[in-house]
């Protein structure tokens, strides 16, 4: 057992960091509305706290041999259960991720709940969930991390129903708690089998090299079954492809919420603990792994081109990144997968920032002019460019990085995914190629619909007059610091430098290196070959960025109400330069109107068909299998009403007729005690004359 | 002139399950009761009956000793109907059932 003799106060350090949260929790809950402004400065401490502890770890751990904490939780039999934390290179840069993403998350709702009737509890709920995610980032124990792995899906039923008056939002938690629920049903599953099969969870010593090969030879199959489960809690998480439904309805909670939880933090749970036990995949398992996630990639991009919900659009595109990730731990590529992870992670919690505030702006906007309008429609929104002109820009870096434009975060960590799958694909041959080919559509469609709600935010005109006019609203003019801090720091996390020193080289990326495990493609004689398959790639996005900005400009018209598509379009002849963003785009954006409108004609064919398929099909699967279920559960309770109840009511029904009987005699009338006095003697002396 | 021992036990028994009849038909507390005396002299009749065959007549004695009881039987027993009927206005027993269920 490795226990750290070098730094004694880490101890403390850890246990402070992972504790705090959940006081702040506590004395949000009891004392929240009577301390003054509710109580937000604790919660904002302990957030800046972690932040600063889990860096002080990271620094003290990243790249040295792990750590580990346990004390003795409870004993069964001969077995002894720790709780047990590790601390490697995957839980710090985990716990940075998550503590750092938590604080912005907290300075940025300073402003953005400073209305809510329960501000307290909102502080109270957004502890119980950093704690709970800690504690899924630290657990070395299986079942340790099961209970953490269900307080997460707890909290996040708490914030998403956050305000709790509106039906929707009810109905959402609702929807999201018990789809997550299926998949720790996965969870549990794989827990028995392995606890039946190894007498111990704690994941370290579990999938230590010995024991795991040799047992792996015995009995393939409860190994497949364990992967199997595993994968199913994780895509219940990660929001994969059967059990996407929920992250679409968890919008309904808090944007700030959706950002930390529904984009950042919690979604990537499932694919951190993909990462965390995957020596127990087998290469099937692996296989159904990778296929669920590049479907998944390439679905929820459909989906999100035909969205014209703006917090929707973001959590299909959330979902399309997950599919990366998931498909990336597939093909055996955890450190690509834990990559674009953390990347991901910055410029998905700044869209969803920047979302909030450009809701936000309307919903204030439409409430000043008395109108009744979604505030979330892109279809109501436009010409945003000046009147939040930083939001805009930031949102430009944040969809640059999704993108993966050169020069970003996400252009690293997506090419990484994708040149490890091309390779991948090589090496297997055949029908393997399908792979790299699909994620490169999904990539292609991110450029479609990111292209598409930027700019209908953004630079396309508005479409409802009353919009022309440059309002203000107040509170966002100038933005707060509150809100103009997250965006900064978000915004400088979305660029390459933070991640490796050239924009275009993966060998030097730290993060990268923290992870060298298995196959490493970006080192010794491959290096030069890959870097020209690199520029290949970002020749193919720029020839994408070419087609579907042009698409999308096109393909946002089709969405439009008849009546103004027709002066829309003529907006569109007269301003055509107008319509790129920036230089770049204007340069290579040559007009050949006519195949554009085909193309996107069919393309929108294609996510139309996409969303049809998830609409009718999906939801006809889903309510099928419910009416399966109820059918059996009504079978069920049938036998419980007549059976095992039947039993216990015929019981019952005999001892009270019976006591009826009995209670003939005790009535208090004087003759009938008699009478029965008598006949019981004579019935006496009968047997004794008798016998 | 010597009357054989089963005429006093057939006047006896008659007497008893008169007695048992009037107890367990009657509406009435007091005809109730005078069915109880029915049974206790017929008890009394079987005691005289049988002290015929024994010396020192301690079947008549306790005779005499069952009609004292009786006597004084009766007038707790006319006492406990006196208070039935101040606190129920009824001597009918079976009206008289705070036990059971109504």
């Amino acid at each position: 057992m490795v226990k750290s003799h070098v730094y004694p106060s880490m101890t403390q350090l850890l246990l402070f960091l992972f504790l705090s949260p959940l006081i702040v929790f506590v004395i949000q809950l009891i004392f929240g509305t009577k301390l003054p402004r509710k109580g937000d400065f604790i919660a904002l401490l302990v957030a800046v706290i972690c932040c600063v502890s889990s860096s002080i770890l990271f620094v003290v751990v990243w790249n040295q041999s792990p750590v580990t904490y346990q004390w003795n939780w409870f004993i069964v039999g001969k077995t002894i259960f720790h709780i047990r934390f590790l601390l490697n290179n995957l839980s710090v840069i985990m716990l940075l991720l998550v503590s750092f993403i938590s604080l912005l998350v907290h300075v940025y709702s300073l402003f953005y709940m400073r209305n809510e009737v329960f501000y307290h509890r909102y502080w109270a709920y957004l502890g119980l969930f950093t704690f709970a995610m800690i504690g899924v980032i630290l657990s070395d124990n299986l079942l340790i991390l099961y209970f953490f792995w269900e307080l997460v899906g707890f909290s996040s039923y708490l914030l998403i129903g956050f305000w709790f008056k509106k039906s929707s939002a009810i109905q959402a938690n609702k929807k999201a708690f018990l789809v997550n629920r299926f998949g720790d049903m996965g969870f549990l599953i794989a827990i028995g089998i392995l606890y039946a099969h190894f007498h111990q969870l704690t994941i370290t010593e579990l999938f230590a090299e010995n024991t795991l090969s040799k047992y792996f030879q015995q009995d393939a199959f409860w190994v497949h079954l364990v992967g199997i489960s595993f994968f199913i809690a994780a895509m219940a998480k990660s929001a994969q492809f059967p059990f996407h439904v929920w992250l679409l309805d968890a919008m309904e909670g808090p944007t700030s919420v959706s950002a930390l939880i529904h984009a950042a933090t919690m979604v990537a749970a499932g694919v951190f603990l993909l990462i965390r036990v995957n020596p127990i995949f087998t290469p099937s398992v692996l296989l159904i792994i990778a296929i669920v996630g590049t479907f998944t990639a390439l679905f929820a991009a459909l989906l999100a081109c035909v969205q014209t919900d703006l917090k929707k659009i973001l959590a299909f595109s959330t979902i399309s990144q997950l599919g990366f990730m998931i498909c990336a731990i597939g093909i055996g590529s955890c450190s690509s997968a834990l990559f674009h992870l953390v990347t991901h992670a910055f410029f998905k919690c700044l869209l969803f920032l920047c979302a909030g505030i450009v809701i936000y702006y309307y919903k204030s906007l439409f409430q000043q002019q008395n109108v009744n309008l979604d505030a979330q429609d892109i279809r109501n929104m436009g010409n945003l460019r000046k009147t939040l002109p930083l939001v805009f820009i930031t949102m430009l870096i944040a969809s640059a990085a999704l993108i993966g434009f050169p020069f970003t975060s996400g252009a690293l960590s997506k090419e990484n995914i994708l040149i490890h799958l091309w390779y991948w694909a090589v090496q297997k041959e055949g029908w393997y190629y399908m792979f790299p080919i699909i994620l490169l559509l999904a990539t292609a469609t991110t450029i479609i619909y990111t292209t598409r709600f930027i700019y209908k935010i953004f630079i396309a005109r508005p479409t409802i007059e009353l919009l022309c006019k440059d309002k203000l609203v107040n509170s966002l003019h100038p933005l707060p610091f509150s809100v103009k801090i997250p965006l900064f720091l978000l915004s400088l996390c979305c660029f390459f430098v933070l991640f490796a020193w050239s924009p275009f080289s993966l060998a030097h990326s730290w993060l990268l290196n923290g992870f060298l495990t298995g196959i490493v493609y970006h080192s010794g004689i491959l290096t030069t070959f890959i870097n020209v398959f690199i520029i290949s790639i970002l020749l193919i996005s720029i020839l994408f960025y070419r087609f579907s900005i042009t698409f999308s400009h096109r393909f946002y018209i089709f969405n439009m109400q008849v009546p103004q598509y027709h002066a829309f379009l003529n907006h569109c002849r007269n301003h055509i330069t107008y319509v790129p963003i920036g230089g770049f785009i204007r340069l290579l954006n040559i007009h050949r109107r006519r195949t554009d409108i085909v193309i996107a004609n069919i393309f929108l064919m294609i996510s139309n068909l996409a969303n049809w398929v998830d609409r009718k099909i999906m939801d006809q699967v889903a309510y099928c299998s419910s009416y399966i279920a109820l059918k059996i559960s009504l079978i069920c309770s049938n036998f419980d009403i007549y059976g095992i109840d039947g039993i216990i009511h015929g019981i019952t029904t005999g001892i009270r007729n019976f006591s009826i009987v009995l209670r003939l005699f005790q009535r208090g009338n004087v003759q009938k005690y008699l009478s029965v006095f008598f006949v019981t003697l004579l019935l006496l002396l009968l047997l004794f004359y008798l016998f | 002139m010597l009357i054989d021992i089963q005429c006093y036990l057939i006047v006896s028994s008659i007497l008893f399950s008169i007695g048992i009849y009037a107890f367990l038909t009657k509406r009435n507390v007091v005809m109730m009761l005078i069915g109880i005396e029915f049974m206790i002299n017929a008890a009394i009749i079987n005691f005289v009956a049988f002290s015929k065959y024994d010396s020192n007549n301690e079947g008549q004695i306790m005779a005499i000793f069952i009609i004292i009881m009786a006597a004084a039987g009766v007038a707790v027993a006319l006492a406990i109907i006196l208070n039935l009927y101040k606190h129920y206005k009824t001597i009918d027993p079976n009206q008289v059932h705070e036990l059971g269920e109504k």
